[in-house]
């Protein structure tokens, strides 16, 4: 599904590095986790797989399902089936939900040779979808994020997300600034749309969104490389311990 | 050169005498001295100069030529074919080249208490009021174009709203230019809208217009006390049509008046707009988009001048500009000493498309009362990045994304437009036009 083979990235204006030789590999239907202290690269390299402007990419490549992911426009990657829960999803003042998403489902649905959904299946599917996260069906009338809650806002991209579909949704801190029952709902919405064909990268800084979503495989992201990678158990390492530890033993040279 | 244009206003003085002493007869000596008055400071004042504050961003002679004719010509009406509007449920006026065609109008019935004729007819059948009305608001004696209008005042449109009629369908007044030549249209409207009167009035102003012509367009409007009307005004003659216009709206105490410009095409419009609450309670309301590409420049002038107590003013002004387009917006809120407890709020935001594109926007709030509450703004930038990423980021493409921003942008305007019809009909002519524009710039 997406490999990540020794990507190198910095910051277009001032050539910041941030990512310094990230390798990942994620298969289809997957759930991974990648974890790790603030600015430490996390949403960096979730920007850089969306194709967000502002980044180059000094080394390195990343395959999608086969294809250089690097050279495709971000509304190419998303009609693909890339799909990016933003950390701080933005407010369109004046864009109705129901009109963009509707747009946003049929030109995925035409790049994947599906028919356009009627007004009437598309709203039955906002109707049904929405309900995976508990959004208030009005909040489909108003303008995309403007008044909506921190909460409202992170439900809303996992609702996106579940009426796009895609192959792989990279999930940037979407359980921040949640209390417990929000994170639950997410959870619950997401794990109501894992399958055998998707995959999740879940980026969080918490483990308490990984008791209720439990990947395969954890992550740890220190100084834009990843410095150890295993299962569920290193969740709740980094949940006793922090990160302290690991970044003393990168600075002890004890890891490379 | 002693003034702008010397040719051209050496030429305006020479028809005037030539026309005066005949076909502009013949209309009452109310029309003639008006007439006279307009010629009078046109001579005086010619056309504004560079240097002048008000025309600074707006160089009108620029546009101007030297030869046109002023005299109205003769049609073949029946050249003016069926018009679209037509289709928009309502009353309609349809005039060609400022000249009313009753036979091609449906009017408000006798007994619906609206009049719609020619201001001539209107100087026979209503004296007084042409007496009282007529040249009352629009200043020819220092503005020079109204001042050139009134000096070739002869034909015209006058809506008259008996008290307390209530217009039950918008009334459109479908404005056809035919051009033979190099005209300098002069089309003239007085609206008096009596004690406690309604109704919705619609300008269109469609059709193609030729560069070598120039329109310079009047309106008076008269809102007796409770007086309520909604005009809107829409600009779409091709991207060779020149346009200054000028509206002039005089409210008497606890009218409402509201208008909505939209202008998608026009190589020049340049709009004055003066309003005066000249009562107490009276709500005022100014609402306008601009689209313009190409080499447009489209430049709104507005007063709103507050006299009197406990009033409100709302104006919300939006500009798109695209290539090489320049936008200028001025807009003034006069808040006179004895204007206490006016509410008075004014916004412009432009969104530039491309780095040629101008705009200069100049919002001017002038206080001399102390209880009061007003409020401008004014931001011009372009469309925001992060927005445009968070679109595609769903799969629509840049230009897909950009679209439905400025659709966004601009419905923020188009959606006060309360006749369900006219305003489904914009918004449709506006997606045309974006969907172009972003065709273009792909
Ligand atoms: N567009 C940008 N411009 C400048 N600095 C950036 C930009 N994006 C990220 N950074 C910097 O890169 C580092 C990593 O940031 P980020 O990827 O957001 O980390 P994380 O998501 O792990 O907290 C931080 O020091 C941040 O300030
Ligand atoms: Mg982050």
């Amino acid at each position: 599904m997406l490999q990540i083979e020794n990507l190198h990235v910095q910051i277009e204006e001032d050539g910041t590095k941030i990512l310094k030789g990230v390798n990942l590999s994620v298969s289809a239907g997957e759930v991974h986790a990648i974890m790790g202290p603030n600015g430490s690269g996390k949403s960096t390299l979730a920007s850089v797989l969306a194709g967000r402007a502002g980044y180059e990419v000094t080394d390195g490549s990343v395959t999608f399902q086969g294809q250089d992911l690097l050279e495709m426009e971000p509304d190419v990657r998303a009609r693909e089936g890339l799909f990016l829960a933003f950390q701080y999803p933005i407010e369109l003042p004046g864009v109705s939900m129901s009109n963009f998403l509707r747009q946003a489902v049929n030109s995925v649905r035409a790049h994947r040779g599906q028919d356009e959904l009627s007004a009437v299946e598309f709203l039955k599917m906002m109707k049904e979808r929405a309900g995976y996260v508990n959004l208030d069906p009005s909040l489909k009338q108003r303008a995309v994020n403007e008044g909506f809650s921190g909460g409202e806002k992170k439900r809303n991209e996992i609702f996106q997300l579940a009426m796009l579909e895609p192959k792989l949704a990279i999930l940037d801190e979407t359980d921040s600034g949640l209390d417990i029952d929000a994170m639950r709902i997410v959870a619950d919405g997401i794990n109501r749309l894992r399958s055998e064909d998707r995959s999740f990268v879940i980026i969080t800084h918490y483990q308490r969104m990984l008791d209720y979503i439990v990947p395969d495989y954890v992550h740890v992201l220190v100084d834009g490389q990843i410095v150890r990678s295993g299962d569920k158990d290193l969740a709740l390492e980094l949940e006793d311990q922090g990160y302290d530890w690991l970044k003393d033993e990168i600075a002890e040279g004890t890891l490379s | 050169m002693s003034g702008a244009k010397k040719n051209l206003k050496d030429r305006i003085l020479v028809a005037h005498k030539a026309l005066d002493g005949s076909v502009l007869n013949g209309t009452g000596t109310a029309l003639h001295a008006l007439r006279k008055e307009g010629i009078r400071s046109f001579s005086a004042v010619g056309f504004p100069l560079p240097r002048e504050e008000a025309w600074k961003y707006t160089p009108v002679t620029r546009w101007l030529s030297d030869s046109y004719e002023f005299l109205p010509q003769r049609i073949d009406v029946s050249s003016v074919a069926e018009q679209p509007t037509r289709s928009l449920e309502g009353y309609h006026v349809l005039t060609l080249n400022g000249r009313l065609l009753s036979e091609y109008s449906t009017l408000p019935p006798d007994g619906s208490g609206a009049v719609v004729c020619s201001i001539q007819e209107a100087v026979q059948s209503f004296p007084e009021l042409i007496d009282r009305h007529l040249g009352r608001y629009a200043d020819h004696r220092s503005e020079s174009f109204p001042a050139l209008n009134t000096a070739f005042l002869k034909d015209g449109l006058f809506i008259y709203l008996r008290t307390a009629t209530k217009l039950d369908q918008p009334l459109y007044i479908t404005e056809v230019l035919h051009e033979d030549g190099s005209i300098f249209h002069q089309p003239r409207l007085l609206l008096i809208a009596d004690k406690g009167s309604q109704a919705s009035i619609v300008q269109i102003c469609e059709g193609a217009a030729s560069a070598t012509s120039f329109e310079n367009a009047v309106a008076e409007f008269y809102l007796a006390s409770e007086a309520v009307i909604d005009h809107y005004h829409v600009f779409d003659r091709g991207d060779d049509a020149q346009i200054v216009e000028t509206l002039n709206v005089y409210q008497e105490g606890r009218s409402h008046f509201s208008t909505n410009h939209v202008a998608f095409s026009g190589s020049l419009i340049r709009s004055n707009l003066n309003l005066l609450p000249d009562g107490e309670e009276c709500e005022t309301r100014l609402f306008g988009l601009v689209v313009a590409r190409g080499k447009a420049h489209v430049d709104v002038h507005s007063l709103v001048d507050h006299a009197q107590p406990s009033c409100m003013s709302n104006e919300l002004y939006k500009f798109i500009l695209d290539d090489e387009a320049t936008g200028v917006f001025n807009g003034k809120v006069l808040v006179r000493q004895d204007a206490q407890q006016t509410n008075a709020y004014q916004t412009n935001r432009s969104i530039l498309l491309s780095s040629s594109a101008h705009m200069y926007s100049k919002p001017e709030l002038e206080i001399y009362a102390d209880d009061v509450k007003c409020s401008h703004g004014a931001t011009t930038g372009q469309l925001d990045d992060e927005a445009i990423f968070y679109l595609r980021s769903r799969g629509l493409t840049k230009n897909h994304a950009k679209m439905l921003l400025l659709e966004a942008f601009a419905k923020d305007v188009l959606d006060l437009i309360e006749i369900d019809p006219l305003r489904e009909r914009l918004i449709a002519r506006l997606m045309d036009i974006l969907s172009a524009s972003a065709t273009n710039n792909a």
